[in-house]
C-alpha cells in the first residue's frame, strides 16, 4: 500500500463550504411552509405545574399552537438498552425536576412571534419545601447512592504500612459543552414517515431513540446531521429539542424548526456534572505506589442516574497491587448530566493528578521521576497486557521538550518582572475504544468514489479522513471521492463519542475500498473486459486506473463499468471489536507540561505554554489531529481556571447562564502549545493502528495546571476553578 | 421580545419630540446593550428612537484644550483618536479592554454611559430585583455575587456598574452633555450616575426626554499621565472585576492633581476623592500609594463572594499609581 497520503496534513474537504457559510447546520435548513417553536422554561426548581394560562400568547396574530405537559399527547420512553440524554420524554407528566424543564413551547409563524408567545404564557405552580440544591449538604447528609466499588489487593492495610501518605479531596463544578450550535433541529413529516434536520453525534441512535418516542418503525425515521457545530458530548444522545420539533410538525402539519436558546444549554441538554473525590494514596521510600484509594461522588438528576466514573483511569494508570475505587451519585434538583469531552477520566484525572503532584511534594521526588516509578507494566485492572504502552516514552519527551531538568523544585523560586512563573506536568489519558460499523465504498462510472458511513462528522474532520483512506487505496484525487456521511439512513456507523469514529471505520473503509477494487478487478479480466483473460493478480490501481504491474495501458473505472454497461461497483467493510480486546488492553497515553504565570498585584493568573507529547496510534491526518488536541488543551485551560456553571443554592437556578458569565477561554488565553504527536501504529487494535484522539488531549490539563499553580504560588487549589481569590492573601 | 414602534430621528430636536410622544421610549444608538435586554424581554419600552442619523459622531478640538466627544463616536473610533491616546491614555486603555472588537465597533460614547447592570439576576427576568422591577427586593442580596459591587451599594441594590470607559471618563471629570426640548445642559460626570439608594431603578440625572449629544473633556492637567488597569478571571471579553484609572502629574518631586477612579468594585463609576487628597502635594512612595488605595476601600462592604475585591482593587491602585508615575518620568 502506498503510504503517500496517510499521515499528511490535507486540508479539510469542508473547509470551504464552513469558512464561506455554505454548509448548512440543523436549524439553517428551510422547509416551505416552515412554522417556528419556542419554549417556556420552568422558573422552579422542584413542584407541580398547576395550569398554563395561555390565552394572550394565543390571542397574538401568528400563534399557532401552544403545547404543555397540561395538555400534550404523551409520547413514549426508550428502552434502557438504549442511551438518551433524558430518559422522560418532555411534557410526559406535570412534575418539576428541575429549573429550566422545558414546560410548554409555543409553536408560531416566526421565530419572533413564538419567543414573544412563550413569555406571555403564565405559569402556574406549586412549588414543593423539599428541594435537593445544595450538593455539601447533601453529602454531609450522606444521601450517597453507592453505583460501583472494585478493588485489588488490600487497599487500606497498605495505606498504613506506607512511607508517605496522601490523603486529600477534590472538586470539579458542574461544566457546560458550550458548543457555538445550540441544540436545534428542523422536522416534518412525509406521511407516517419522519424527517430531522438535527445536529447530532450519532444519527443512528437518534433514529432509533425518536423511533421508539413515536412509536415508529426505525424505517420511517430519517435523521440528517451533515455539519455538527460542535458536540463534545453533549449532541451524543437524544435531548428534548429533536422529540419536540417533531412533535410540533405533528401537531400543526408543518415543517416546525425548535431550538433552545443558550440558557437552554444551561439547564436543558446536559453537562458534566459536579464531582467530590476523595483520594488516599501511600507510597514506599522509593516512590512505589503501595495503596491507592479513589472514591466518587457526582450530582446526578431525580430522572436519571447518570454516572461519572472518575475512579476508574485510576485503577490502571499506574502500577499499584492494592487498588480500591468506588463511585456513588446523589439526586439533586438539576437536569440531567450527560458525557462531556473524556467523560470520568476527566474530572477523575483532575485529582489523582494532583494527588500525585502531593505525594512527589511530600516524598520529595521530582513529580516527573515520581510518574516514571509508577508507569504501568500491564493493566492491573484488566488483568491485561497493553496492546502498547508509550506512556514514559511521552512523559520522558514532554519533559524534555518543556525544559523540566531546568525546573527549580522550590515554590515561588521562579521569578520574571511581577510574576511568579510555576511549572507543573501530569499525566493524560483515555481507554482506546472501538465499535462497529458497516461501510460502503462505490467506484462510478464516472471515475469517482464514494464512501457511504452513518456516522457523522462533528468539526473533528471525519470527511476529510475517510476520503484520505479512499485516495490511500485508490489513488484517485481527492475531489473525486464522494462522503455521505450524516444520514441514518445509511450503513450503520459508529457514534461520535468516546474517541472512537477514526478506530472504528478505518478498518472498514479499507476492507470496502479492497473490496470494491477486487469488484471491479473481476469485471476487468472477465470475457469483454479490457484485462480479459489476465490474471487478477498481475493488475493493480494506481492513480484512480487499473494497469499490469507489468507496465502498459491502463484503463479507467469508467472504462471498466462501460464494458459491462454497469454504473458502479460496490464494495462492503464490516469491523467490529474481535478477540484482541480478551487478550490486550487498549489505552492511549501522553503528557502535559504547563507553565503558569502568577502576578498577585494585578490578581492575574494566566497559562502561558504547554508542551503535550501523545501517543494515540497511527495518525491518519497530522492537520486534523492536532487540531483536535490544540482544541482540548485550550478546552483544559478553561476547565483549570475559568468555567463553572453556578446555581443559586436558594432556587437552583443557574446564575451563569450565557457565555459572558460562563467564561471559556478565549483567543488571548491560548497558551504557547507545543505538540508531538508519537504516530506509532498500535499493532493489534486494527487495520492501520489508528486509536482515537478526541479525548486524550483533555484528560490531564487542569492537573498539569494546577501542579503548576501549586509550584508557583505553593498553594494547593483542589476545588476547580482556580481562581485569582484562591491565591490572594 | 414585546414588540415596539420604531422611529428614526435625524435631529436632536426630532429625537427629543419622538421620544417625548411616549412614556415608554428609549434611545436606540449601538444597541449592544438594548437588543440584548429588549431579547431577553428585561426592557419593553413601547418606543425605540433610533438616534444613529442624527449628527453627532466627530471628535471636536475645543478652545480650552479639551475635546468634545459626540455621542455617536463608536468605541473602537474614539480608542484610537490621536489626541486621546496622547492626552487621555487612560481612557483609550479603558476602552480598548472592554467588551470585543466587533462591540467596539458597534457600541457607542452615550451608550457606554447609559450601559445597564450585568447583575445575573437583573437579566434574568425572575429574580426579585428592585432595578428590574422596584420593590421586589435584591436575589443578589445572599445570591451568588462574585462579580457585585462593595462601595456605593445599598440594602436594595449590589449591582456593579460594568463600563470601563466610564471609569476613565470619571477620572477626567468629564461631563455629559444632554440636550433637551428646554435646552442644553452638562452634567459632571460624577453626578451623572445615581448611587442605587432606596431607587435602584433611577440610574441617571436625565430627565425623560433628554438626549445625550456628547461628552465634554476637559483639558487634562501639563504634565500628567494616566493609566487603566484591569483585572478579570480571562485575558479578554470580560467585564472587570476590579479596575483603577489613575492620573497625576509631577510638580518639583510632588504629586499634583491625582485622579483616582474605580471600575468593577462600585455601584457606579467611582472617585476615590479622599485617596486623591492623601496623594496631593506629597512625594511618590509605595508606602503613599498603599496609603491611598487602603483609603479608596476604607467603608467596602463586601459579601462572601466578593471580599476579594478589596484587596483586588487596592493592589490594582498601588500598581496604576506606580506606572502612571513612570509614565510621568518618561515624559520629562
Amino acid at each position: 500500500m502506498d503510504t503517500n497520503i496517510i499521515g499528511r496534513p490535507l486540508n479539510r474537504k469542508d473547509g470551504h463550504l464552513k469558512v464561506t457559510g455554505a454548509a448548512l447546520y440543523a436549524t439553517d435548513h428551510q422547509r416551505e411552509g416552515q412554522a417556528y417553536a419556542c419554549a417556556a422554561h420552568s422558573e422552579i426548581a422542584s413542584g407541580e405545574l398547576l395550569a398554563v394560562d395561555a390565552t394572550a400568547t394565543l390571542a397574538l396574530p401568528g400563534v399557532l399552537t401552544v403545547l404543555h405537559a397540561l395538555d400534550a399527547p404523551k409520547l413514549f420512553r426508550c428502552p434502557e438498552s438504549l442511551n438518551v440524554g433524558e430518559r422522560r420524554p418532555p411534557f410526559e407528566d406535570n412534575r418539576i425536576y428541575y429549573a429550566g424543564q422545558i414546560l410548554a413551547l409555543v409553536v408560531a409563524e416566526s421565530f419572533e412571534v413564538a419567543r414573544h408567545g412563550a413569555q406571555l404564557l403564565e405559569l402556574k405552580y406549586k412549588e414543593d419545601e423539599q428541594v435537593s440544591l445544595d450538593f455539601e449538604r447533601d453529602l454531609r447528609e450522606g444521601k450517597i447512592e453507592q453505583t460501583d466499588a472494585s478493588s485489588r489487593g488490600q487497599a487500606a492495610e497498605a495505606f498504613d504500612r506506607g512511607h508517605a501518605r496522601i490523603d486529600a479531596t477534590y472538586e470539579t463544578p458542574v461544566g457546560i459543552h458550550c458548543a457555538m450550535e445550540l441544540h436545534g433541529a428542523v422536522a416534518w413529516w412525509e406521511e407516517e414517515r419522519l424527517v430531522v434536520e438535527d445536529s447530532t453525534q450519532w444519527v443512528v441512535g437518534q433514529s432509533k431513540a425518536l423511533a421508539n418516542t413515536f412509536g415508529l418503525p426505525e424505517s420511517d425515521v430519517e435523521v440528517r446531521s451533515r455539519f455538527v457545530g460542535g458536540g463534545f458530548g453533549g449532541k451524543l444522545f437524544l435531548w428534548s429539542p429533536s422529540i419536540l420539533a417533531a412533535e410540533a410538525s405533528r401537531v400543526v402539519g408543518r415543517p416546525v424548526q425548535f431550538s433552545l436558546d443558550r440558557r437552554g444549554q444551561f439547564t436543558s441538554a446536559g453537562h458534566r456534572p459536579r464531582t467530590r473525590q476523595r483520594l488516599r494514596l501511600a507510597a514506599d521510600e522509593d516512590g512505589h505506589l503501595v495503596s491507592l484509594r479513589h472514591e466518587a461522588v457526582n450530582q446526578t438528576s431525580q430522572v436519571d442516574q447518570y454516572e461519572e466514573s472518575c475512579p476508574d483511569v485510576s485503577a490502571s494508570l499506574y502500577q499499584c497491587p492494592n487498588v480500591s475505587i468506588s463511585q456513588g451519585v446523589v439526586r439533586s434538583h438539576v437536569g440531567t448530566p450527560t458525557p462531556m469531552r473524556g467523560p470520568g477520566e476527566t474530572p477523575g484525572l483532575w485529582a489523582l493528578e494532583s494527588a500525585l503532584d502531593e505525594l512527589a511534594v511530600e516524598l520529595k521526588i521530582d513529580p516527573l521521576e515520581l510518574r516514571l516509578r509508577n508507569v504501568a507494566q500491564r493493566d492491573e485492572a484488566k488483568d491485561l497486557p497493553w496492546s502498547i504502552n508509550l506512556h514514559e516514552r511521552c512523559l520522558r519527551e514532554a519533559a524534555a521538550r518543556f525544559g523540566w531538568s531546568q525546573r527549580n523544585p522550590e515554590v515561588g523560586s521562579m521569578r520574571e518582572g511581577s510574576e511568579v512563573i510555576g511549572w507543573g506536568i501530569a499525566s493524560t489519558s483515555w481507554a482506546a475504544m472501538r465499535s462497529s460499523a458497516t461501510v460502503t465504498v462505490d467506484l462510478l462510472q464516472s471515475g469517482k468514489a464514494r464512501i457511504s458511513c452513518a456516522t457523522q462528522d462533528i468539526g473533528t474532520g471525519t470527511y476529510t479522513v475517510f476520503a484520505q483512506m479512499v485516495k490511500e487505496l485508490t489513488g484517485l484525487p481527492f475531489d473525486s471521492i464522494e462522503v455521505r456521511i450524516g444520514n441514518s439512513r445509511l450503513p450503520t456507523g459508529p457514534i461520535s463519542g468516546g474517541s472512537m469514529v477514526t478506530a472504528t471505520v478505518v478498518p472498514a473503509i479499507a476492507e470496502a475500498t479492497e473490496k470494491a477494487i477486487d469488484a471491479l478487478l473481476d469485471l476487468a479480466v472477465a470475457e469483454d473486459g479490457p484485462f480479459a483473460g489476465s490474471d487478477k493478480k498481475s493488475l493493480r490501481m494506481v492513480g484512480g486506473k487499473l494497469c499490469s504491474r507489468s507496465g502498459g495501458a491502463s484503463r479507467s473505472i469508467g472504462e471498466v463499468l462501460e464494458s459491462k454497461r454497469l454504473s458502479f461497483v460496490s464494495g462492503k467493510g464490516e469491523a467490529s471489536p474481535g478477540e484482541e480486546q480478551e487478550r490486550y488492553s487498549f489505552r492511549s497515553f501522553g503528557a502535559h507540561c504547563a507553565e503558569v504565570r502568577w502576578d498577585a498585584g494585578l490578581g492575574r493568573l494566566r497559562v502561558s505554554r504547554v508542551t503535550s507529547v501523545i501517543d494515540s496510534g497511527r495518525i491518519i491526518n497530522l492537520d486534523t489531529a492536532s487540531n483536535q488536541v490544540y482544541g482540548a488543551i485550550v478546552m483544559g485551560v478553561g476547565m483549570a481556571l475559568l468555567e463553572e456553571s453556578v446555581y443559586d443554592k436558594r432556587t437552583g437556578r443557574p446564575v451563569t447562564d450565557n457565555l459572558a458569565d460562563y467564561l471559556v477561554p478565549v483567543m488571548t488565553d491560548c497558551p504557547e502549545i507545543d505538540l508531538s504527536l508519537l504516530n506509532v501504529p498500535d499493532p493489534h487494535i486494527g487495520k492501520l493502528g489508528a486509536r482515537g484522539i478526541g479525548e486524550v488531549g483533555l484528560t490531564g490539563v487542569a492537573p498539569a495546571i494546577g501542579n503548576a499553580v501549586y509550584h508557583a504560588t505553593g498553594k494547593r487549589i483542589r476545588t476547580l476553578p482556580i481562581r485569582m481569590e484562591d491565591l490572594m492573601g | 421580545m414585546k414588540p415596539f414602534h420604531y422611529e428614526r430621528a435625524s435631529t436632536v430636536e426630532e429625537a427629543c419630540s419622538m421620544s417625548t410622544e411616549s412614556e415608554e421610549s428609549c434611545f436606540l444608538a449601538g444597541g449592544t446593550t438594548l437588543i440584548d435586554l429588549l431579547k431577553l424581554n428585561v426592557m419593553r419600552p413601547a418606543k425605540v428612537v433610533d438616534v444613529r442619523n442624527v449628527d453627532m459622531d466627530t471628535v471636536d478640538l475645543l478652545e480650552d484644550g479639551g475635546i468634545l466627544i459626540g455621542a455617536n463616536v463608536r468605541n473602537s473610533d474614539l480608542a484610537w483618536h490621536q489626541k486621546v491616546r496622547r492626552d487621555y491614555q487612560a481612557l483609550s486603555e479603558a476602552l480598548l479592554s472592554g467588551a470585543s472588537p466587533q462591540l467596539r465597533n458597534m457600541a457607542t460614547v452615550a451608550g457606554n454611559v447609559m450601559q445597564r447592570a450585568r447583575c445575573p439576576y437583573f437579566r434574568d427576568n425572575y429574580s426579585p430585583c428592585n432595578k428590574r422591577s422596584p420593590g421586589s427586593g435584591c436575589a443578589a442580596l445572599g445570591g451568588y455575587a462574585r462579580s457585585h459591587a462593595v462601595l456605593g451599594t445599598s440594602e436594595h441594590c449590589i449591582a456593579t456598574h460594568p463600563s470601563d470607559m466610564c471609569v476613565a471618563l470619571a477620572a477626567f471629570e468629564a461631563k455629559v452633555r444632554v440636550e433637551g426640548l428646554a435646552g442644553t445642559r452638562d452634567i459632571p460626570f460624577s453626578d451623572f450616575h445615581l448611587l442605587p439608594g432606596d431607587r435602584p431603578d433611577r440610574e441617571h440625572a436625565i430627565d425623560p426626554g433628554e438626549l445625550i449629544t456628547g461628552v465634554v473633556l476637559p483639558p487634562n492637567v501639563e504634565g500628567a499621565s494616566s493609566v487603566y488597569l484591569k483585572s478579570r478571571d480571562r485575558a479578554s471579553y470580560e467585564f472587570a472585576l476590579a479596575s483603577a484609572a489613575v492620573s497625576f502629574a509631577l510638580v518639583e518631586g510632588r504629586i499634583a492633581a491625582a485622579r483616582i477612579a474605580l471600575g468593577g468594585v462600585a455601584t457606579k463609576p467611582w472617585r476615590a476623592f479622599e485617596a486623591e487628597n492623601c496623594l496631593e502635594g506629597n512625594e511618590p512612595s509605595s508606602e503613599l500609594y498603599e496609603e491611598a488605595a487602603a483609603l479608596a476601600m476604607e467603608g467596602a462592604i463586601t459579601q462572601p463572594d466578593n471580599a476579594y475585591k478589596v484587596p483586588l482593587a487596592r493592589g490594582l491602585i498601588v500598581r496604576a499609581l506606580a506606572i502612571a508615575r513612570e509614565r510621568v518620568e518618561a515624559q520629562v
